[in-house]
Parts: C-alpha cells; structure tokens; sequence
C-alpha cells in the first residue's frame, strides 16, 4: 500500500490571553491510500486541531504551525497558502465536521451549497451539475433529489443534513476524507446509519479516512488503525485489533474500560479515568498522563516516556514498555 | 402571506385613525391659530376666516369633516398659503425629498456595508480602528454640524458644490452626504459586528473546507447572513429620509417636505401638520411592510403567517 498522508512531528500552538496553548506537540502518522484511520481522545486532546490543520482550517492567528509537515500524496501541505489549499480543499481533500445543523447555510439552496463544489474544482456548468448533484444525493441516501436540491436546510433533519454534507465532501472523488466526530450531534440510531453510509462509500471510492471519535464503538466497526491522542502527542497507534486486544499505555487501557457493555449490570457504575487532562498551557514535564496513572512512577513525573515499537507498527509511549524499567522489573521480581 | 398582508393593512388602519386623532387633539390643544400673529386682524376678518375653514364649528364636527375628507384621499388645504392645498404640497415637495433621500440611502448603504465589511475582516487592526473612528464620528456628530461643515469646505473654501438650493445634480451632493452620515455610521457597525459573529459560524467553516475561494465566501455565504439586521433597519430609515430631513432642508433651503413641515409648525398651519403628519405615518408603515415582507426572501427560514403578523 502507497502512502497518502505523513504528519511528521507536527506541533500547533494557539495563541490566548492566558498564554500559548500547545494544542498539538509533536504528531507523527500517517496513513495509507484506501486506509480508514480513527484517531481517538477525550476533548480537548488536540484530535480535532490535528484534522483542522491537515485541511489548514485553523484560523490563523490565533492558531500557528510551529513546525512539523503534513505530506499528502508526496506534497507538504505545511508551507502552503490559503490560495494553494482552496484548490486541495473540497478537491483532493474533503471534510465533514460536528454539528450537520450549523454546517449549512441557511440562506442558501442544498443545489447551490452542492453545485459551487463542482463549479470551482471540476468546472461543471449548466445541466451537468444538475445531474451529478442528483446522483450524489442518491448515492448517500436522499430520496426525490429533484426535490431535495431545490430546498433550504431548515427543511432538512439532522442526519438527512450530515447525508447532504458527505455529498458535499465527496462531490470531486477525493483522495482522503476527514470526518471530524460525523456522529457527536447526531442521536444513537442515526449515528449508525451515517456510519454505515461512511462504510459503504469508503469501500465504493476507495478513499482514506481519518475519523476523529471520542466514540471507541465507532471505531471498532470501521477503522483499520488507531491513533490514540493524549494532551497533544500519540501516546499508543496499531491496529484497531492490536490497540483493543492487546493495549500497552494506561490511558487507552482507560478508554476502552470506561466503554459501558451491554451485559453489564445496571448498578456497576461506570468506570471513568478519574482527574482531569493537564493545562496545555504549561504542560507538566514528563509523561502527561502521570497525575491520573494508575501504574505512573517516579520517572513518568521527571521525563518524557520513550516510543516503543512492536510488531505491526504498534507503538507506544509509556515507561512501562520502555527497556530500562522492564529489566529493573525483572531484577525486583527475582529477588 | 395574503393573511399576512390583510392583516397588516386593517392594524395599520387603526394605528392610522389613533394617530389622526392624536394630532387632531394636538394641535388645537395649543393656543393661538393659523390666524394669529402680530398684526391683529380685524375681527370680521378673523370671522370669516374661521367661516372659511369651518373653525366655528363645533370640535367633533371639524374632526369627522376632516375625517371624511381624508377618506377621500383628500388632506385638505392650508390654512396659510391659501390657494394651495396639502396634496399640492406633497406633490412638489415629496419628489424632491424623496430624490435626496434615495441618493442619501444609497451612500450609506454602499459606504456603510463597504466600511463594515473591510473592518471585519481586519478586525482589530488599523483598518478596522479607522473605520470605527469615522463610525463613531459619523454617529456622534449631529447632521446639522456636518452639513455646516460639508458647506463651509466644499462651497466655501473649496468652491466645487453649491452651497446651498436645489436644481442641478451638483445641488444633491452635500445634502445627501449630510443626510448620509447617520445610517452609514450605523450600518457600518451593524455589518461589522454580524461579519465578525456570521464569519465564526460552521457553515463558514464549511464553505471553507469545500475550497471556496475567500471572495466567495465573504460575499456569497457570509454576507447574506449579515445584512439581515440592516433590513430591518432600512425600513424606519428609509421612511424618514425619503420624507426629508427637516433640519438638513432647512439649512440646505431645500424645498421639500421636510421643510414644508418645519414652516407648518412655525405657521401654526393646522391643514399641513395634520396633512404632512398622515403622509409620514402612511409611508413609514408602508416601508415597514415593505421589509417585512422582504425578510422571507433574505432568510427562507422565516415564513410569513398568521399567527406572526
């Protein structure tokens, strides 16, 4: 399989009255052509502001890229003008975002918000972009398209709205979508319906995707790797199989306890990571996610854990994986 | 919508009969009358004067005469310049106003929409504090201060408009800018503050993620959302430019009906206040259909219906 996208230790800083935020600290992934790619996290983790910032939709200021790149199909989107991206944008990379009932405008048709994508990257004019909008909104579920394309989104409901903006983000074929929490505003029967729909164009265009969930059952159905994000950096990334099965960092041990089962009785409660991420403002050093660690050790509070590399490309930062403490562990058993 | 408008139309109707009634009260509640002034006239001067205009009659048989005459689209006649009726007054006069006032609502507008889209997107930087300092200036100074001092630098020091009368185009000019300066202050701070609030929206975010380019975005998704408050502005605006700024026809000697009514009140010109008073409110209410209606097409979210009217 081809590379599509590599970020290599790409770091965002937001500017505030309190301070720089460091939103991203170093991100390292990529993903492959045709490859579906969840990248999982609690709020505020920086999942969303690494997708942002591979479309370059941070505004900037107060956002900045402090350094890293972001190559997609061979080219680094890092230096690039918000001119040069608009031509990437809708074209070779499409979006969708949180909340269907605020991503459209409420002024204008659904044909008009479909059509100017085809009119500005496939030159479309006239009857032809009549037809493929009738198609697209075929493809993703929308019925009498005619009809449709004439209305306002008011008409529209949530999940009928998130339908019309997958078409909007798929209009050109593009190489890579990025769907940003598709589901998150969305109530539990439609989220499966809109990620069945994701699943099947996935499979039917042969995109790559990099879904952005704090929703771990989402990701089990869909995703062939997860990048698991704490404050900021990649703490664990695999196989979806290797990450659920066979997790190493305690914070995704965190994750996939705190997901309530189906068979689980109704008086257990639920079983959050207690405390509270840190202030990315003034990140802690060491590893972040010390303070709220089960396992954390002197070191974790001192320095930053090394990245440890398993089979399959599963890697990890965590020093209980790490060499030194392994052996140390070994001779404290022994004795 | 039909509902919408028969609706409208019977409370206009009712707001109209109050507001007849009020300035009927009015202005024979004030001492004195059309025919008192510093040269006392005779009194079988004065009688047949009062005769003339049925004065003598009893009040509520002057109010419903009056009544009925207006029904008939009638306003009646001065009571000053006796051989011209209030209907001949409007009928020169408003042509003139509504002339200036048109020219002086297309300024603020393309002035006030330009200025306010330039500081949004500038926000907090030099072009955005200079165009709030001329907002602010613009929307501080009264228009009589401004006309003065249009005429003082173009008519006086720089002679390139005329200083004052109506005629040529070239009369237009300063009076319409005076008469300008208000709305474009405020249209410009009203576009400013929806830019900014409209241009952090998702549906911006989305136009974005699809390519488009900036220009698009600003003018086509970004705009339409913003001028919705400058319509509902436009309508009360548009009404009180259109039937003249007193002061600035005043100043400008500009014979419309803004001044009409400046020298009504002064004469005591019962007809004319009454008459001017009527044309004032049957426009302002015919705009302010006018922009209700003009919502829907802006905003398709917002459907005209019974129970909203």
């Amino acid at each position: 399989m081809a590379e599509l996208l590599h970020l290599n230790d790409l770091r965002v800083h937001f500017k505030t009255f309190a301070g720089e935020v460091q939103a991203v600290r170093g991100v390292t992934f990529s993903v492959q052509k045709g490859q579906v790619v969840a990248i999982v996290g609690e709020s505020g983790c920086g999942k969303s502001v690494t997708a942002h910032t591979i479309m370059k939709l941070i505004p900037t200021p107060p956002g900045k890229i402090i350094s890293g790149s972001i190559f997609f199909d061979g080219e680094d989107l890092a230096p690039k003008t918000n001119e040069e991206m608009a031509k990437i944008r809708g074209k070779e990379i499409g979006m969708i975002f949180q909340d269907p009932m605020t991503s459209l405008n409420p002024t204008l048709t659904i044909g008009n918000q479909l059509g100017e994508v085809l009119k500005v990257h496939q030159g479309l004019t006239g009857e032809a972009v009549r037809l493929r909008m009738v198609e697209l909104l075929k493809m993703v579920g929308i019925n009498q398209p005619e009809r449709r394309l004439k209305q306002y989104p008011h008409e529209f409901s949530g999940g009928m709205r998130q339908r019309v903006l997958i078409a909007m983000a798929i209009a050109c074929n593009p190489k890579l979508l990025i769907a940003d929490e598709p589901t998150t505003a969305l109530d539990v029967t439609i989220q499966a319906q809109i990620m069945e729909l994701l699943k099947d164009l996935q499979h039917q265009l042969q995109m790559s995707v990099v879904l952005i969930t704090h929703d771990l059952g989402v990701v089990a159905g869909f995703s062939e790797r997860v990048v698991v994000m704490y404050a900021g950096k990649v703490v664990e990334e695999g196989t979806t199989e290797e990450v659920f099965y066979n997790a190493r960092h305690p914070y995704t041990w965190g994750l996939i306890k705190s997901v309530p089962r189906l068979n689980q009785d109704r008086s257990e409660p639920l079983a959050p990571i207690p405390g509270r991420p840190p202030d990315l403002i003034n990140p802690p050093p060491g590893c972040a996610f010390w303070p709220r660690c089960g396992q954390a050790m002197k070191i974790c509070t001192l320095h930053e854990p090394p990245e440890v590399v398993f089979s399959d490309g599963h890697r990890v930062s965590c020093w209980l994986e790490a060499e030194e403490v392994k052996k140390m562990s070994v001779k404290v058993a022994g004795v | 919508m039909g509902h919408f408008i028969i609706r409208r139309l019977v409370s206009s109707i009712l707001a109209l009969l109050l507001i007849i009634t009020f300035t009927f009260i009015l202005v024979h509640m004030v001492p004195g009358g059309p025919f008192a002034s510093e040269k006392q006239l005779p009194d079988s001067v004065m009688r047949n004067l009062e005769e003339k205009f049925h004065l003598n009659d009893p009040l509520w048989l002057q109010y419903v005469k009056y009544l009925g005459q207006v029904v008939k689209g009638d306003l009646g006649p001065s009571y000053k310049y006796e051989n011209r009726t209030v209907n001949e007054f409007i009928r020169h006069g408003f042509p003139v106003s509504a002339t200036l006032g048109a020219l002086a609502v297309a300024i603020a507008l393309v002035v006030g929409i330009t200025l306010g889209i330039i500081a949004a997107l500038r926000q907090n930087r030099w072009q955005d504090y200079l165009a709030m300092v001329i907002a602010t200036i613009g929307f501080s100074a009264p228009s009589f201060i401004v006309a003065s001092l249009l005429m003082f630098l173009f008519a006086y020091k720089i002679k390139i408009f005329p200083t004052a009368m109506w005629g040529t185009p070239a009369h237009a000019v300063l009076p319409s800018l005076a008469l300008a300066t208000l709305p474009t202050a405020f249209i410009s701070r009203l576009i400013r503050a929806n830019m900014i609030e409209v241009l952090q929206q998702d549906y911006i975010k989305t136009a974005r993620s699809k390519g488009l380019s900036e220009r698009v975005i600003i003018y086509k998704h970004a705009l339409k959302n913003a001028i919705l408050p400058v319509v509902t502005y436009l309508g009360p605006l548009i009404a009180s430019i259109f039937t003249g700024s007193f002061v600035i026809e005043k100043i400008f000697a500009i014979p419309g009906i803004g001044r009409d009514f400046v020298i009504a009140i002064t004469n005591r010109d019962y007809g004319l206040i009454l008459g001017l008073t009527i044309f004032y409110a049957v426009f302002l209410m015919a705009m302010n259909l006018i922009v209700d209606l003009s919502y829907s097409l802006i905003d398709p979210r917002i459907k005209l219906t019974r129970g909203e009217g």
